[in-house]
């Protein structure tokens, strides 16, 4: 997760996703890998955040917190509230660019493991 | 080509019925299965839901244990939630009878609006960090709503369980249903097929049989041709054991065929006419493949048999009518002397029906002798003893029954060489006997009366003398009377009178088989006799008896004589009146001999030799002279062969006989003289000793030759062959003093000599 994190960090860009009237807003985002997801629970109970094809949970959020999580797998991941099942954002993660290859490359080969 | 497109249309009526009812059941059974498949997949989502309910419990559980746990129970909860939710829209599809649909609203509802918010209160209680309020928020509120849930669920389930069993039974019903129609679908095409197999069949057959059945029809008509109808109808009933009706339908009754019967119908016709028809009702299991032929085979040898015995019939029916259109009578006789089948209705008119297997004699005859006398003669004829012909000429060509005369002759009938059957012909002869008698007595007459006419003194000296010889016939003395039987036959015969020499001859017969000469025959011969000596006096009624007959000449010349008082000389002449010319007499004689000798089939030439001045007093001579007539018989009878056997000895095949008469001193010498086998010695030796006569010399062999009953002729006819004659002759000859001698070494040579003169010493006593 730290690796993760890190090579994120590198060309990474934030997208805000806020948790109100126990919906996610917007329902659908699309973004690139590495790029950071972050949730701003404006709502007045506690929510969670979690998808079982991303591969992170979030916890227990209260209200007026934000939490985020860099999503590296290129596909189309469903996120949903454990607390609330009606809630769901489909998030659609895009290949990053090419320039960015070797780098990548070299560091996603060895902790390829770790998030398990 | 109709028959099949009738079997076409019935199929495809069949299939089309069959398609619209399948289609019906089907639809039934389509829905049944749907439901049945619904409810299945009710009962399915139902225990899929609840458990997905409890999966999701549990995971609420676990993070209201420990909220931490929702990391790892989060995607298990949402999994199970979408499940839940997907089950439940699939409920919601699904429910479509009222009372599920109803639980699934309520389910539905009971999630939305209750259990689900209950639920996410408690977890953003528990997120909150009010862990333990919301743990007894849920055993208080929470588990009690999930129990009724659940509880809401079991009945969804046994609604749907109830909803499946409906349509199980449904379609049980339907499927029970479908089998019957198509059961019954089935079972009316394979009936129909059978139907049209056995029509087919049936038909088939018909066709078959049909040919036999008018080949059967002809035959019987045919058969009806020759046969009463009745007759037929038991024929064939004896024919068709297996023929369940053979019956005589009057008119034209409709035919009614039960099933399963072959039925014919034959026109019964009676000559030209329709009189009824012939019901043949044969069983069609017994009409196998074999049958008709069979039948008609048998039926066929029996027209055969028919028509041949009704040939046969036709035949014997020409024969009979043959038979019957004969005068002649007909009979056929076994080799016993019965008499068979075939005979005509001449024999019945004359003697009677004919009784078949009686002997033909006891028919014929009504006298026991005559039928033994018949019997014995045919068994001669059957026998091998003499050949049939020559058997056959043993009896008496005719024969008299009840006033009538019949002639009859036998025929052989021979199956190869041997003799089977004799024919026995038989003539009425009785018209043309008495025909032939009056034309005979006429013959007679008139040759009678041309004796008269040249030798009036004789004729009427054997008109005196035959009637004074029938007076004294008399049955004292058998052989005197036999004698004077054959004379008068042999003076009879000397004047031609043949009629009454037929009826001595018969007389001799008669007195031969009885020893006595029937008073029956004696008034015959009688009346015979009168009648025709009334006749001949009648028309020689000029030359009363006892008168001569002298020419004008003679009385001229005598009267010349006396002028000139020549007295002897007309002595002589009348003396020389009273004498007849020997000449005349062996003319006779002569003529005599060459008729019996045309009669005989035999040709014969006479030499006639005597002096013309050869005189003898006619009444001393005329019973000798009339004897000579046995004689000259006697030659041409028995010593002048038949031309083929003269031919055969190198003699000429025409016979001579010499009749010479020459004045040797005072004796007359007549010889007669042939040229024919002469005489038999052995033979004559043989009848010679049977009579207890000497044998051992020449002379006694000659002596026996003039014997009484000594004839070596092997039949007595009318001619002569009684043995008679010859004793008759050497009796006159003797009586006149004179003898006899015979010669035979060529031929036979009897010289009579005969004083012309009567001795001197019974002249000198015959006054005294």
């Amino acid at each position: 997760m730290s690796l993760s994190m890190w090579v994120s960090v590198a060309a990474a860009e934030d997208q805000a996703i806020v948790q109100k009237d126990k919906a996610f807003l917007p329902g659908n985002i699309t973004l690139t890998a590495g790029d950071r997801l972050v949730f701003q629970n404006d709502d007045g109970v506690a929510h969670n955040a979690f998808s079982s094809t991303a591969g992170f949970n979030l916890q227990i959020q209260p209200p007026g917190t934000s939490q985020s999580v860099t999503l590296e797998k290129v596909g189309t991941h469903e996120i949903r509230c454990a607390i609330h099942p009606k809630m769901m954002l489909t998030v659609t993660v895009l290949p990053a660019p090419a320039p960015v290859s070797p780098a990548k490359k070299n560091v996603s080969a060895s902790p390829s493991g770790v998030p398990k | 080509m109709r028959r099949l497109g009738v079997l076409f249309a019935a199929l495809v009526s069949i299939g089309l019925l069959a398609a619209i009812s399948y289609s019906i059941v089907d639809r039934g059974m389509t829905d049944s299965i749907a439901l049945l498949a619904r409810h299945d997949a009710i009962r399915l989502a139902t225990s899929k839901t609840i458990r997905e309910v409890l999966v999701q419990d549990e995971a609420t559980q676990s993070m209201l244990l420990d909220p931490k746990q929702i990391s790892i129970v989060s995607p298990t909860k949402i999994a199970a939630y979408d499940h839940q939710q997907l089950l439940m829209s699939e409920l919601e599809h699904l429910s479509r009878e009222e009372e599920v649909a109803k639980l699934v609203r309520e389910l539905r509802a009971l999630e939305q609006h209750a259990l689900q918010p209950l639920e996410e209160q408690l977890l953003e209680d528990m997120a909150s960090g009010h862990q333990e309020s919301a743990r007894d928020d849920y055993l208080a509120q929470y588990v009690p709503m999930r129990a009724q849930y659940t509880q809401l669920m079991g009945r969804l389930e046994s609604a749907a369980h109830r909803q499946a069993a409906n349509g199980e039974a449904a379609l049980a019903e339907q499927t029970k249903l479908t089998l019957d129609l198509l059961l019954s679908v089935f079972g009316g095409i394979a009936l129909l097929v059978c139907v049209l197999y056995v029509l087919e069949r049936r038909r088939r057959f018909a066709v078959k049989t049909s040919t036999r059945l008018e080949r059967l029809v002809e035959i019987t008509s045919q058969l009806l041709k020759t046969h009463s109808a009745l007759a037929l109808v038991q024929t064939l009933r004896a024919l068709l054991p297996e023929a369940k009706t053979v019956e005589l339908v009057p008119g034209d009754a409709p035919q009614t065929p039960l099933w399963g019967l072959e039925s014919a119908v034959l026109p019964l016709v009676v000559g030209e006419q329709r009189v009824g028809r012939l019901e043949l009702q044969v069983r069609t299991s017994r009409a196998d493949r074999d049958f008709w032929s069979s039948l008609a085979t048998t039926v066929a040898q029996h027209v055969v048999t028919i028509e041949s015995a009704e040939r046969l019939r036709a035949s014997e029916s020409h024969t009979r009518s043959v038979l019957e259109s004969l005068s002649e009578g007909l009979a056929v006789v076994d080799l016993a002397g019965r008499t068979l089948a075939l005979s005509s209705r001449a024999l019945t008119a004359w003697f009677g029906p004919l009784p078949l297997g009686a002997p033909l004699g006891s028919y014929l005859f009504a006298d026991p002798t005559q039928q033994a006398s018949f019997a014995l003669f045919f068994d001669q004829l059957v026998s091998d003893t003499l050949p049939f012909e020559v058997a056959a000429t043993q009896m008496a060509e005719t024969f008299e029954r009840d006033g009538r005369t019949f002639a009859w002759a036998f025929s052989a009938v021979r199956e190869g060489d041997a003799l089977s059957r004799v024919i026995v012909t038989i003539r009425d002869v009785t018209e043309e006997t008495k025909l032939r008698r009056q034309t005979l007595e006429a013959r007679d007459l008139l040759t009678y009366l041309e004796h008269a006419r040249e030798r009036p003194e004789e004729a009427a000296q054997y008109l005196l003398e035959t009637r004074a010889e029938l007076e004294r016939l008399d049955d004292r003395d058998l052989v005197t009377l036999r004698r004077r039987l054959h004379t008068l036959k042999g003076a009879a015969a000397m004047f031609e009178v043949t009629s009454f020499a037929q009826a001595l001859d018969e007389a001799e017969d008669v007195v031969a088989e009885v020893g006595a000469l029937t008073a029956e025959w004696r008034s015959k011969l009688h009346h015979q006799w009168e009648t025709f000596e009334a006749k001949a006096r009648l028309l020689s009624a000029d030359q009363p008896a006892g008168s001569v007959m002298v020419t004008r000449d003679l009385v001229a010349s005598c009267v010349t004589a006396l002028e000139r008082g020549a007295s002897a000389d007309v002595l002589s002449k009348l003396k020389a009146s009273l004498l007849i010319p020997l000449e005349s007499r062996l003319a006779v004689l002569s003529r005599q001999a060459v008729m019996t000798a045309a009669r005989l089939h035999k040709q014969l030439e006479v030499d006639v030799s005597c002096a013309l001045d050869l005189r003898v007093d006619g009444a001393r001579f005329g019973p000798f002279l009339r004897t000579l007539s046995h004689v000259v018989r006697n030659a041409v009878d028995h010593g002048l062969e038949v031309p083929d056997v003269r031919r055969a000895h190198g003699k000429s095949e025409q016979g001579h006989l010499a009749l010479q008469a020459e004045r040797a001193g005072d004796a007359l010498r007549l010889t007669i003289a042939d040229d024919g086998a002469g005489i038999d010695f052995e033979r004559v030796a043989a009848r010679a000793r049977s009579l207890g006569l000497p044998t051992d010399s020449r002379a006694q062999l000659f002596d026996a030759l003039f014997e009484d009953g000594l004839s070596t002729a092997q039949v007595v006819s009318e001619i002569s062959g009684r043995g008679i004659g010859l004793a008759a002759v050497k009796a006159a000859c003797t009586a006149l003093g004179g003898t006899v001698s015979v010669q035979a070494d060529h031929g036979t040579r009897f010289t009579f000599t005969i004083p012309l003169q009567q001795p001197r010493l019974r002249l000198a006593s015959a006054p005294v």
